[in-house]
């Protein structure tokens, strides 16, 4: 009886589980898309919108695995040489004017970055989409013109994340992040991240703008646009060290 | 005899006397009650320090203090634990660790300090436990949740945790709490709207409300309108042994108010079998040993006698940790006596110009007494005793009132409702139970005493000055 009765679990376990199967490979598959690539080159710039002003920052960026990232602010003037390194979990900012090291401390990872909606923490990318959640396919959105799956993704009661779920929408040809919605543990909307504009860069299709738009603060958001980007550039592991971070050019 | 006369001489102008005696029981009430009220915050606020925030004696790494490093820790702590608890002067004992870092929720960051408790044992030392806000957990009292939190109100506030939330429950509540109709039927309209803040929550609130309307409820409907999730999830990150950023998520057990709401907000308790396993300090280990004595005035013998015990840890007795307050205890008892010595001397003035009238007054009774062989010492004695019997009389009435009055409010307390953050902001309770020991009225007797007979000095030597032959003649 006892054998009979697992052997019908083992028989459904696996249909089961299938559909959970799929959400988290797609999951996985879009996100080693964006994280897989050995190295990489960008240069970015970046609009912070605020009710009564908006600015924007350029800068370069370097990057190396998951591991290692190097950040160059090259306009505006202001804010022209400083720079940021990341190695795993730890990151450092180095000020020109002040001729200043300083290794960003646990209660400035969780603030904006350089002002913006971006936080430190999203830059050390220390939770992640593929283990820290439980993912559920929830049918089939049309963004930008393109098909995507739609993901429900529902935080594990033990990881060190602080949303409640996130819904995200993933391209169905190409596996790119479209559209992400963070909730919190209510069930309300904290912050929106669009995807826009794909275009092939490097021989690769990539959403070359990202918007983040924290849902409580009307009138707030911030833009990311990818102007350049190379892939696989040859970058040394010492590229990523404290004296780079203060000669980078 | 002089006494006797003395006293009669008092009420020969009744309404002249009256007066300076009500001035003086006036002025005295209003010190004493004042004192009452400002030694009754300050032993709330020493209460609140040893019961809730430091304890008795603490004991730390000699570099804790100045680095707050998680590598300054005590080693062997059990040992050094179970030596202290035997002492005869110590009724408990317990341990902490201490981990500087973030609590994030979805929408807020905030600085905080993590102390790793053992809830059992930091019971038999700590009151903080009793603190708990109804409603909000039970204070790790779920055994198989490790990784709870026991988090102050204000911080609760300050990570949105604590949020506001107009419903139909609540506006049945603030009915039956009696606010007018027709600013219930404003609030209304906020119904299924949830506010994080409390800024935003305020915000709305004045879109409906004019400023008396807020100023009389706006307390109130904040205050019923807060609503908690059960366990609310939240994530702390810190720095491990290894300088590696790390963290975890906790779920709030429970909500303490107490009055500080500097401590409130940035001391988050956790199981310390948790948070040392997170930044992986060995077993046996602590930052902080912390003592309850059975008496409090046993603390410098035993902080002595622990220093040369354990020479290689910093040993400091609640006046180190807390100097202000220290200071604040050992000053209290001369700022009263300046601050009645003041009023005192105010009242001086209207005595010294009643005597002054006394004795002018009365220059041909005067001159008499010293014909028929009064000596001047007595004449002397007579009018500064008559002083002494005004302003001791207004004194007595003052002390009576007042004590009558501490006596009353004590039981209650006063509620300083409206200036609550700005109390709590320094620490101090904003329902203030005004208390004042028995020796601090003998002081005042004494410093009545004392305003009497150098207020009669002036009018005794005029007295003195008269002519016994003049003053017969004068009419």
């Amino acid at each position: 009886m006892t054998k009979k009765l697992l052997t019908l679990l083992l028989l459904i376990y696996p249909c089961l589980s299938l559909a959970a199967q799929d959400a988290a490979e797609i999951v996985k598959r879009a996100n080693d898309k964006i994280n897989g690539e050995k190295s990489s080159y960008s240069e970015m710039k970046m609009t912070i919108v605020r009710p009564d002003w908006e600015r924007t920052l350029e800068f370069k960026n370097w990057t190396k695995g998951r591991e290692y990232a190097l950040t160059l602010i090259t306009a505006p003037a202001r804010d022209r040489g400083q720079s940021f390194l990341k190695r795993g979990s730890e990151m450092w900012s180095w000020n020109p004017t002040i001729s200043r090291m300083i290794k960003l401390p646990p209660s400035m990872m969780s603030q904006g970055w350089m002002g913006s909606d971006y936080t430190n923490d999203d830059i050390l990318n220390e939770s992640s989409v593929v283990d820290d959640y439980i993912h559920e396919l929830a049918g089939e959105e049309e963004i930008e013109g393109r098909l995507c799956y739609r993901i429900k993704m529902t935080a594990k009661e033990d990881a060190a994340v602080v949303w409640g779920h996130q819904v995200r929408w993933i391209d169905k040809d190409d596996y790119l992040f479209m559209k992400a919605e963070l909730y919190d543990e209510d069930g309300y909307l904290v912050r929106t991240e669009l995807g826009k504009n794909l275009k092939i860069m490097d021989g690769r299709l990539i959403p070359t703008i990202l918007e983040i738009i924290p849902e409580d603060e009307e009138g707030h958001k911030t833009v990311v646009e990818i102007e350049k980007i190379e892939f696989n550039i040859p970058v040394e592991d010492d590229f990523f060290s404290q004296q780079n971070l203060k000669r980078v050019r | 005899m002089i006494t006797k006369t003395a006293w009669k001489n008092v009420w020969r102008n009744k309404v002249r006397s009256l007066v300076v005696i009500a001035s003086v029981a006036v002025g005295i009430f209003a010190g004493v009650f004042a004192v009452g009220v400002m030694n009754g915050a300050i032993d709330q606020r020493a209460d609140d320090i040893f019961e809730n925030e430091i304890a008795h004696i603490q004991i730390n790494h000699k570099d804790f203090r100045s680095n707050n490093d998680l590598v300054c820790n005590i080693k062997n702590v059990n040992s050094i634990r179970d030596q202290i608890g035997a002492m005869e002067e110590v009724e408990s004992v317990c341990d902490r660790l201490f981990v500087a870092g973030m609590a994030n929720t979805a929408r807020k960051s905030v600085g905080v300090n993590i102390i790793g408790i053992d809830p059992r044992e930091e019971k038999y030392v700590f009151g903080l436990y009793k603190e708990l806000e109804p409603g909000t957990g039970d204070y790790f009292g779920d055994p198989e949740r490790e990784e709870l939190a026991y988090i102050g109100f204000d911080l609760a506030k300050n990570l949105n945790i604590i949020r506001y939330e107009i419903t139909d429950e609540v506006a049945d509540q603030l009915k039956t709490a009696g606010l007018p109709a027709e600013i219930s039927g404003g609030i209304r309209k906020f119904t299924g709207k949830r506010f994080d803040n409390e800024k935003s929550f305020k915000k709305a609130m004045r879109s409906v409300l004019t400023e008396d309307q807020e100023k009389e409820y706006g307390k109130l409907i904040l205050e019923t309108s807060q609503t908690f999730r059960e366990r609310a999830r939240f994530t702390l990150t810190f720095v491990d042994i290894n300088n590696h950023q790390t963290g975890g998520v906790f779920r709030v057990g429970g909500i303490y108010n107490i009055s500080n709401s500097m401590y409130e907000s940035s001391y988050v308790f956790v199981r310390d079998h948790v948070i040392r396993s997170l930044v992986e300090l060995p077993e046996n280990t602590a930052h902080k040993i912390i003592i309850r004595l059975k008496d409090v005035d046993d603390t410098k013998a035993v902080t002595m006698k622990l220093k040369s015990d354990f020479p290689e840890l910093e040993v400091l007795g609640w006046r180190e940790i807390q100097p202000d307050m220290a200071l604040m205890t050992d000053m209290a008892e001369v700022m009263y006596g300046f601050f009645m010595a003041l009023i005192l001397a105010a009242l001086a003035f209207g005595i010294v110009n009643t005597m002054l009238m006394v004795v002018l007054e009365r220059t041909k009774e005067l001159g008499m007494l010293t014909a028929i062989g009064m000596n001047r010492k007595k004449v002397f004695r007579m009018i500064m005793t008559e002083s002494v019997f005004l302003s001791l009389t207004g004194g007595m009435v003052g002390m009576l009132i007042s004590w009558i009055i501490i006596r009353i409010t004590s039981a209650r307390g006063i509620n300083f409702g409206s200036m609550q953050e700005g109390f709590e902001a320094m620490g101090f309770s904003s329902h203030i139970y005004p208390d004042i020991g028995i020796g601090f009225f003998f002081i005042v007797t004494v410093l009545i005493i004392v305003t009497g007979v150098l207020s009669s000095v002036y009018p005794a030597f005029k007295a003195l000055k008269l002519d016994p032959a003049e003053a017969l003649r004068t009419e």
